[in-house]
């Protein structure tokens, strides 16, 4: 064995190895049930959570949003947070507004951080890890996921055209990119225009496992793409199949097919958060050893079903909660 | 598998000069060519129209393609004096102009898009340039000559212009000058992207008024020689509409008044606006005035779609010609010579022409046509023996005679009276749901083959035509029994179905995955194309044959704009065509009658083709149903009127041209 | 033309078969990514095997509710399975080797202390089909010199000469990897030998693939054993088993698939009593390598009378 460890698993796991100071936990309040699953887990451990109630830009219907919120609302209060510190932003937030939430946040969570990303759409918390390992505040810094047990057919839709997530744009020299590694997911949102990007060589991160009903989705993900696209690069072996919670190991093949960051790179981080969180890691990596900005585009969808999940999945009787040590006392775990 | 030579479908933007140059039909450009003269240009079309392949025309790339080949370049060459350029607004990722906050007042995020709109398009311009003059025989034909003292001068000219308020200063050359110009818009992306706090001092004091540069750029081009006085510039900017999408904290900066603005009557260079649909009638407003755009006064329209339709009666459409052409050169593209591929000189050569209504019903009969029919045990004896016999010979007739006696009733009104020449009208209305209702009594799907079929169920959509040919080709590949897998040509009318219902699935599964809110119209589609199935399939008179369709006035859509803007975006994405029509209401008040885009029909076991009314509904109704369905809110209370202000744009159901 | 198409295509003319044409297009794209890697049959297309398969039967209505049966098949082709391997390792693997050695994860010294605690980790297969040597390539590990099989071990090992092997190779800990466990009963035998002969060693058995049933044996050897934890790497769901009584919101096709069953099995000949498979467990999936025994007879039997989709090689 020769690589470097990052400590992640199961959080009930993961927490007692990591003893110490209370934590500060920041997470979202959404429609789904999975969001209050580390705060119920965590709550004897914390000083300090704060809820983001992200709101998309046109709710419907209103009244059964609101009515979730309302819900879920109460069991975040009931688990031990204060009215006060449920914020409601934006989807489209500007990163002005992100860093002062995150400021505020951060003058009572301490300096041992856990950052929930389970309802967290992926254009706030890319740069809210930014932001986050940007602070010398913080000194230990955990990401959660919580596993839900069914998914919507229809999870979201209305997305915003191809862009850059925020604060991952960083000029480059050169528009063309040797490697572009795309998640596989459920739906291509608008995946066909990411190709005109032109790039040398295209790659895929299969999640496996899990196994079906997501799998069968993955499949058909990538024959749509097929189906969508001109058929470039769609060799079996350009698809790589990495254990879904995985984070570090999805991390490692970037840093390998890019040489560590030598080869130039895209990310499209569709499909699973946690592969998504990988991709985060490795653009920040790279900017951090000064090699060429690493660009993560995205079609972020407007909408989403306010059935997105329902259900927390448990794991031997516990909610199935997986956690990742981004920094642990002030060393930066994962970098090139 | 062979090749399919369908299989690229999007022409993207790295351009294979080979390819491009044989695949490209020259059939719109004549219907197109104010993209190629002098003025400005609102161009507008859905995906697929064809817009993105004549836009191509104005890139330099694709003239050295033609060059490269020997190939004539397709515009007639008294409007082939042009060098284009420009920018398309979600490549150049304007939409991170919504990652900052925007300070309040004096108009901050407007000033600093139309700087950063300016830089890229001069940018743009001069990567042209630059591009045509390093072929000799472009560079010769235009007179072009980006070399010593002419561009010395030239770099002197654009430097030392006040309009850059100093920020080009000094640049000892062409590169210097770029490299500037890339720093800038690096400085953009800092800021945007958060690397730095505030938006660098240096761009901050010198930004640059919208449209005002190239205009420098293009006088200091042809005032140093580099480019002779009678070259005109076009600038495209496309996906225009995605400049509404740009939100920031809410607030709603004007980004397409900026673009607006550079609509000028100044004819030093001409502007393209590439968009979808209707969608940007509805914002005219040019930045910093009270005025707005007209059209005709400022710019032209070229609406690809009512080009490719046709008008209703009396010209032809040209779309036939146009996918016959790109069929064609599509097939022969990557034929081996001598081969039917190569031969081939129309589509039916391909696909066979659609069979006869007679044919179709006699195949969908099968083995026992008199099944088809649905005889009420009410009706004379004779009756019944007539039709069960006529079936034996002529199904489809037997099934309109069927439909006639429901209709008329059984008193016999002469020889087979649906057959009458003078009833041709009657017969021709129901001929489409007849088959249909053959097909769902035998359980059998309709056929769909032929190039009548094929390009029908394409809609005038070039993009629709390429996909159906896609999976015809793949299909009959896999079912081909030559060694090489090549489909035998003719393709088969079974295989030809089959590829086409696996392209309507295809394309309506899809719907959800598109932009806007797809969602709500994947779910209208949905609704209305269960509504029309149930309609018609139910409907054994047919006494309204044409409730393929819906029909709403025009008065109650003005009165409901949410619903009808969501209408329109379905017809600017596709889902739905829209078209004026005559009522058949005293009131003679206009209307506007919506139908599902042709392909999706197959799915819902519906006719394509369109005949006699459709289905009329009050707005009220289809509030009703797309509260149902999940798209809207309950019902609410009727929104007031609004009505058109002297110094404001007009409101966009004032500006639907009755002209479809 | 694939025979396929040929044998399906009158189906697709009819009203209500949308489905099977999405169904026969997904069939084909998978063949050439995932079925046509299967091993006992490399030789011969997925797509004669299917036509072959479909035939076994006459009515056209069974045919196509077999033919909807493969919407729930679960391959598992060469890639997953070598992703499989990979998540053991660095999932349940190395957690378990923290907690046994009791690490601080905390320490910058982590990585290097793992690797020295791998090296005196003894990975093993339970039985011959679970590719060691693959699983150790794999991750990187260079393994010990001998990695027995324990189902073998059970029967001729010598729990003596075990014993004193595990001693001088200075092996602190055993992992015991099985490719698919069905019900589980032939993975306790074994691991319960190999807990009685090692009763201080700690264990880890780990099923790269694992049913529902096995994880209620593998509970119970935990408990009897408190050396040996179980834990599998991807554990399959409920609805890729057509068990023999209708289960709560089973997919509708699977009622007609039961009648099918219930009128060949005479035609599957020792497998006639027992149609839903090895403890009627009903499994939906196939390994590239070869079809568990749990799975649906009717998918694996190969007779005189019964040509099957993904042929079994059976053990004996």
């Amino acid at each position: 064995m020769n690589r470097d460890y990052r400590p992640w698993g199961p959080l009930e796991w993961l927490l007692p190895k990591l003893q110490g100071d209370p934590w500060g936990l920041l997470g979202v309040l959404g429609t789904e049930d999975r969001c209050t699953a580390a705060l119920d887990v965590m709550a004897p451990q914390l000083r300090a959570s704060r809820f983001l109630k992200i709101l998309d830009p046109h709710l419907s219907p209103i009244a059964a949003f609101n009515a979730r919120f309302d819900e879920i609302q109460g069991r975040l209060i009931a688990g031990g947070t204060n009215a006060a510190d449920i914020r409601t932003v934006d989807l489209l937030q500007d990163i002005d507004t992100m860093e002062e939430e995150l400021a505020a946040f951060l003058e009572t969570s301490g300096p041992r951080v856990v950052l929930d990303i389970t309802s967290m759409p992926k254009r706030w918390f890319f740069p809210l890890i930014r932001f986050l390992l940007a602070s010398p505040a913080v000194e230990t810094l955990i990401v959660t996921y919580t596993s839900a047990q069914f998914y919507s057919e229809q999870l979201s839709s209305d997305p915003a055209a191809l862009g850059p997530l925020p604060t991952f744009d960083e000029p480059r020299l050169s528009e063309r990119y040797d490697e572009l590694v795309v998640g596989v997911g459920f739906a291509p949102l608008g995946l066909k225009d990411l190709f005109e990007t032109d790039p040398g060589k295209i790659r895929y991160l299969f999640p496996f496992p899990p196994g079906p009903p997501n799998f069968f989705r993955n499949w058909h993900f990538l024959r749509t793409l097929e189906s969508e696209v001109e058929n470039r690069n769609l060799q079996v072996e350009d698809r790589w199949q990495i254990h879904m919670y995985d984070v570090p190991s999805a991390f490692e093949a970037l840093c390998r097919v890019t040489r560590n960051g030598e080869r130039s790179c895209a990310l499209a981080p569709f499909g699973p958060k946690t592969f998504s969180l990988a991709m985060c890691m490795f653009a920040l990596a790279a900017n951090k050893a000064g090699k060429e900005p690493v660009h993560v585009y995205y079609t972020q969808p407007r909408r989403y079903a306010l059935d997105y999940t329902s259900g927390i999945r448990e794991h031997a009787g516990v909610p199935d909660i997986k956690a990742y040590c981004l920094r642990i006392a002030g060393r930066d775990l994962y970098e090139l | 598998m062979a090749r399919n030579p369908f299989q690229q479908l999007y022409v993207g933007e790295k351009v294979d000069p080979d390819e491009f140059v044989e695949i490209f039909s020259h059939k719109l450009v004549p219907y197109a060519m104010p993209l190629f003269q002098p003025g400005h240009v609102i161009l507008s079309g859905v995906q697929g129209s064809g817009k993105s392949m004549l836009c191509k025309l104005l890139q330099p790339e694709v003239r050295l393609a033609y060059a490269s080949i020997s190939e004539p370049f397709p515009i007639p060459k008294e409007s082939s004096r042009f060098i284009g350029a420009g920018i398309n607004i979600t490549t150049a990722r304007c939409i991170e102009f919504g990652n900052r906050r925007a300070e309040a007042g004096d108009s901050t995020q407007e000033l600093m898009f139309g700087d950063f709109f300016n830089y890229v398009v001069a940018l743009d311009i001069i990567r042209s340039v630059r591009t045509l003059s390093a072929d000799t025989s472009i560079s010769s034909e235009l007179g072009i000559k980006l070399e010593g003292e002419r561009l010395s001068r030239f770099v002197h000219s654009v430097a030392e212009s006040d309009v850059w308020e100093g920020y080009l200063k000094p640049s000892v050359d062409l590169g210097d000058l770029e490299r500037r110009m890339w720093e800038r818009l690096a400085r953009y992306r800092r800021f945007m992207n958060g690397n730095d706090r505030a938006l660098d001092p240096t761009v901050a004091s010198s930004k640059t008024s919208a449209g005002e540069p190239m205009k420098i750029l293009v006088n200091a081009f042809k005032s140093s020689g580099v480019v002779p006085s009678d070259v005109e510039f076009y600038v495209l900017v496309d996906q225009y509409e995605e400049l509404e999408k740009i939100k920031s904290n809410g607030a709603d900066a004007d980004y397409r008044s900026v673009v607006n603005k550079v609509i000028s009557r100044d004819p030093t260079l001409s502007y393209r606006l590439g968009t979808r649909g209707h969608g940007w009638r509805n914002h005219l407003n040019v930045f910093g005035s009270h005025g707005h755009l007209e059209q005709d006064r400022d710019y032209k329209l070229i609406e690809i779609d009512a080009i490719l339709r046709g008008q209703e009666v009396r010209t032809t459409s040209v779309y036939p010609d146009f996918a016959n052409d790109v069929f064609l050169r599509r097939l022969k593209y990557s034929a081996s010579p001598g081969s039917a591929r190569a031969k081939a000189g129309r589509i039916s050569d391909a696909l066979g022409r659609s069979p006869s209504p007679k044919d179709e019903a006699t195949q969908l009969a099968g083995d026992d046509p008199a099944a088809v029919l649905r005889i009420d045990p009410s009706w004379p004896a004779e009756i019944a023996v007539e039709l069960r016999e006529l079936a034996k010979e002529d199904p489809l007739s037997a099934k309109l005679g069927e439909v006639w006696y429901r209709q008329k009733g059984t008193e016999k009104d002469g020889e087979r009276p649906w057959d009458d020449r003078r009833k041709q009208y009657w017969r021709k209305e129901r001929i489409e749901l007849a088959l249909l209702h053959i097909g769902s009594i035998r359980k059998q799907r309709a056929i769909y083959s032929g190039e009548e079929n094929i390009l029908g169920l394409s809609g005038n959509n070039i993009l629709i035509f390429l996909s159906l040919c896609q999976h015809i080709w793949d299909y009959a590949s896999q079912a081909s029994s030559r060694n090489d897998r090549q489909p035998e040509l003719p393709i088969a009318p079974s295989i030809q179905t089959i590829g086409v219902i696996q392209t309507a699935r295809t394309w309506l599964d899809r719907i959800p995955s598109d932009y806007g809110r797809s969602d709500d119209r994947y779910k209208l589609i949905q609704l209305l194309g269960e509504k029309f199935s149930t309609a018609l399939h139910g409907d054994l008179k047919m006494s309204n044959p044409g409730q393929n369709g819906l029909s709403l006035s025009i008065e109650e859509l003005r009165e409901n704009a949410e619903v009808f803007r969501f209408l329109v975006e379905a017809v600017d994405y596709g889902n739905l065509v829209m078209v004026e029509h005559a009522t058949r209401n005293k009131d003679r008040k206009r209307r506007y009658k919506f139908y599902l885009n042709p392909l999706y029909c197959p799915v819902y076991r519906i006719p394509y083709q369109r005949s006699k009314e459709p289905m009329y509904v009050s707005i009220d109704r289809l509030k009703e149903w797309l509260s149902v369905a999940g798209i809207i809110e309950r019902l609410e209370p009727p929104t007031i009127r609004r009505t058109a202000k002297p110094d404001a744009p007009m409101p966009l159901l004032e500006m639907m041209s009755p002209k479809h | 033309m694939s025979a396929l198409i040929k044998l399906i295509e009158p189906w697709l003319f009819e009203a209500d078969s949308d489905d099977l044409i999405t169904l026969r297009d997904h069939l084909l794209w998978l063949q050439k990514e995932l079925f046509d890697e299967y091993e006992p049959n490399r030789y011969e297309s997925f797509d004669d095997r299917i036509v072959e398969w479909l035939l076994n039967v006459d009515d056209g209505d069974d045919r196509k509710s077999l033919f909807r049966m493969l919407n729930h098949l679960f391959f598992v082709g060469k890639q997953q399975f070598d992703s499989l391997c990979r998540a053991a390792f660095t999932d349940q693997t190395t957690r378990w080797i923290i907690d046994q050695a009791n690490l601080n994860i905390s320490e910058s010294t982590l990585s290097s202390s793992l690797s020295m605690l791998v090296r005196d980790t003894w990975f093993c297969p339970i039985t011959d089909s679970m590719r060691i040597n693959s699983f150790l390539k794999l991750n990187g590990l260079r393994g010990h010199d001998h990695r027995p099989d324990w189902r073998s071990l059970e029967v001729f090992g010598s729990q003596p000469r075990l014993q004193n092997y595990v001693a001088s190779e200075g092996i602190q800990r055993l992992v015991l990897l099985e490719d698919f466990v069905g019900t589980g009963n032939q993975l306790a035998s074994c691991v319960r030998w190999a807990a009685e002969t090692l009763p201080a060693l700690p264990i880890l058995v780990i099923p790269l693939v694992c049913c529902p049933r096995g994880i209620g044996t593998g509970a119970q050897l935990s408990t009897d054993y408190p050396n040996v934890t179980f834990s599998p790497t991807l554990t399959l769901r409920p609805e890729l088993f057509l068990r023999e009584a209708p289960q709560p919101d089973e997919p509708e096709i699977f009622s007609r698939v039961r009648e099918v069953i219930m009128r060949i099995r005479v035609r599957l000949d020792g497998w006639e009593h027992h149609p839903f498979g090895y403890e009627a467990t009903g499994a939906l999936v196939a390994l590239y390598s070869n079809c568990p025994d749990n799975t649906l007879p009717l998918i694996h039997h190969e007779g005189a009378d019964w040509a099957p989709l993904f042929p079994r090689i059976r053990r004996s």
